[in-house]
């Protein structure tokens, strides 16, 4: 991301003035500003139904020049419910044109809103589950033990542990993606029950 | 302004995508993206997607959208385009034709102007027009309106999407309400004119003819009145209080033409006021005719 955002003396307009200055004077300069605010959200929404970079980006420069038709022609509200939904419809618009025919095996409409809920990241445990744990953690394959043990004991950062145990980056994301997984399967067998998940 | 947790929500992205994220950054990334639908959906999106560089790409994004929201305006290029060509087969138009026309319109006006101490409408004199704004090519397709052209006008009106102009702009627009104003008004003149000529019974047959004879006799502008009417309008300047009272109308002129073709002894007949009588004169000093040995009377139009 280019600039910090928040830091700049325009992220202290809000975005319904922003758009109805677009709207006043048609200059794309406001509405640029507008857009550059959800820009990585919007990326990211697009991401979860084409998974696919290159045709995420394609859709978020063409979410924008809809953007510039429909702003101007319709009276928003609130601006940023409607950004998801319109950039949301865009990308299920687009990925249906793109299906020659219907695929049973991945509808991205299909996934519903709560399946970021497996990505869990923290557990809390009762005090009692300690013995458990250190069971299942000296369980754990020893590269996912290590990075599990960095990150959430010694708190150290994904490129810390990276260059600790020189590995990249992806490697230790997905040792400890295994890790957290791995836990929470070995405890559950144990019996092990979780406080309250706040994940 | 923009929610504080959506700038942290994106810092925290951000540094995720770096690798410079630590246990606890990274539940309150997820926190975050619990509490609302849109960061819900923009995670997910990240997390389930292969390892690649996000970073380079929201990046790209920023540069192309810098690009693309440098200073321009919204409009589409194609009404201009369209504006462009009716404007281009209007002129041909107006040089096809214009010369009959104006040869036949002379006539009347020039009696009617040597006659201008009787209250004449404005309708009824044909003059070259020119409109206040400083846009020469608006200013260039609204000389040719003085061809009625209601084709034109419905060519003009699907070119304004937008409703709200507010500062005049240097950029070619699509039509604008001063041209299409001039088209209308200036079509009635025309047929005032010509209905004239053709109204009046036949014992002013002779009149005419000795108004036609007259005409022959009336001083025209070296070029022609299409070169006249350009220079106007590619010269005119309003005045500020003309501009700030919406002034429109026309400025009444009498003059003679000198040996060398140069107006003298011009005379405000008609005045209009905020400062466009001495514009007017202003202008027609710069402009040069064929003599006649006679005084002539030319209108200028000032319109908003």
């Amino acid at each position: 991301m280019v600039k910090r955002i928040g830091s700049q003396p325009e992220d202290q307009t809000s975005d319904e003035d922003l758009l109805a200055r677009y709207r006043a004077g048609g200059e794309l300069r406001y509405l640029g500003l507008l857009y550059q605010r959800y820009m990585p959200m919007v990326y990211g929404v697009c991401l979860k139904i084409f998974r696919d970079a290159g045709k995420s980006e394609d859709a978020v420069m063409a979410i924008f020049e809809v953007l510039v038709v429909k702003a101007r022609e319709h009276q928003v509200e609130s601006f940023r419910p409607w950004l998801h939904v319109l950039a949301r419809n865009h990308c299920l618009m687009e990925w249906r044109k793109e299906q020659r025919r219907p695929t049973d095996l991945y509808d991205p409409a299909a996934i519903p809103l709560s399946a970021g809920a497996d990505q869990v990241v923290e557990m809390d445990l009762p005090p009692d589950a300690r013995q458990p744990l250190e069971q299942c953690l000296a369980a754990l394959a020893e590269a996912q033990r290590r990075c599990v043990q960095l990150f959430y004991y010694e708190e150290k950062s994904y490129k810390e542990i990276a260059e600790l145990l020189s590995e990249t980056l992806g490697a230790v994301r997905s040792h400890i993606q295994n890790g957290r997984r791995n836990l929470k399967i070995c405890l559950e067998k144990l019996g092990v029950q979780e406080n309250n998940r706040h994940t | 302004m923009i929610k504080p947790n959506d700038i942290r929500f994106i810092r925290l992205l951000q540094q995720w995508l770096q690798g410079d994220l630590r246990r606890r950054e990274e539940s309150e990334l997820h926190r975050l993206a619990e509490q609302d639908d849109f960061r819900r959906e923009a995670l997910e999106g990240f997390l389930n997607t292969a390892a690649e560089d996000h970073e380079a790409r929201l990046q790209s994004m920023h540069e192309k959208l810098a690009l693309r929201t440098a200073g321009r305006r919204s409009r589409p290029l194609w009404p201009r385009l369209l504006a462009l060509a009716a404007a281009l087969v209007l002129i041909g138009a107006a040089i096809r034709f214009l010369p009959d026309w104006v040869g036949r319109d002379r006539a009347p006006v020039a009696l009617q102007a040597e006659k201008s101490d009787s209250a004449q409408s404005p309708a009824q004199t044909q003059t070259p027009r020119i409109p206040s704004d400083a846009v020469p090519e608006k200013s260039q397709e609204s000389q040719t309106a003085s061809a009625p052209e209601p084709a034109r006008r419905r060519a003009a009106a699907p070119e304004r999407p937008m409703p709200s102009q507010p500062e005049p702009i240097a950029l070619a627009e699509p039509e604008s309400p001063p041209a299409e104003m001039e088209a209308a008004e200036t079509a009635p003149a025309y047929d005032a004119v010509v209905e004239m000529k053709r109204a009046a019974p036949p014992p002013a047959a002779a009149a005419r003819a000795q108004e036609e004879t007259a005409a022959a006799s009336q001083s025209q502008p070296v070029g022609g009145w299409d070169a006249f009417n350009r220079f106007l309008v590619d010269n005119a300047r309003l005045t500020p209080a003309a501009r700030n009272n919406n002034v429109s109308g026309f400025v009444r002129l009498s003059f003679a033409v000198d040996s060398s073709g140069a107006p003298e002894n011009i005379r405000v007949v008609q005045p209009l006021g905020y400062g466009l009588d001495a514009e007017a004169v202003r202008l027609l000093r710069q402009t040069r005719w064929t003599p006649s040995g006679m005084r002539d009377t030319v209108d200028i139009w000032f319109r908003r």
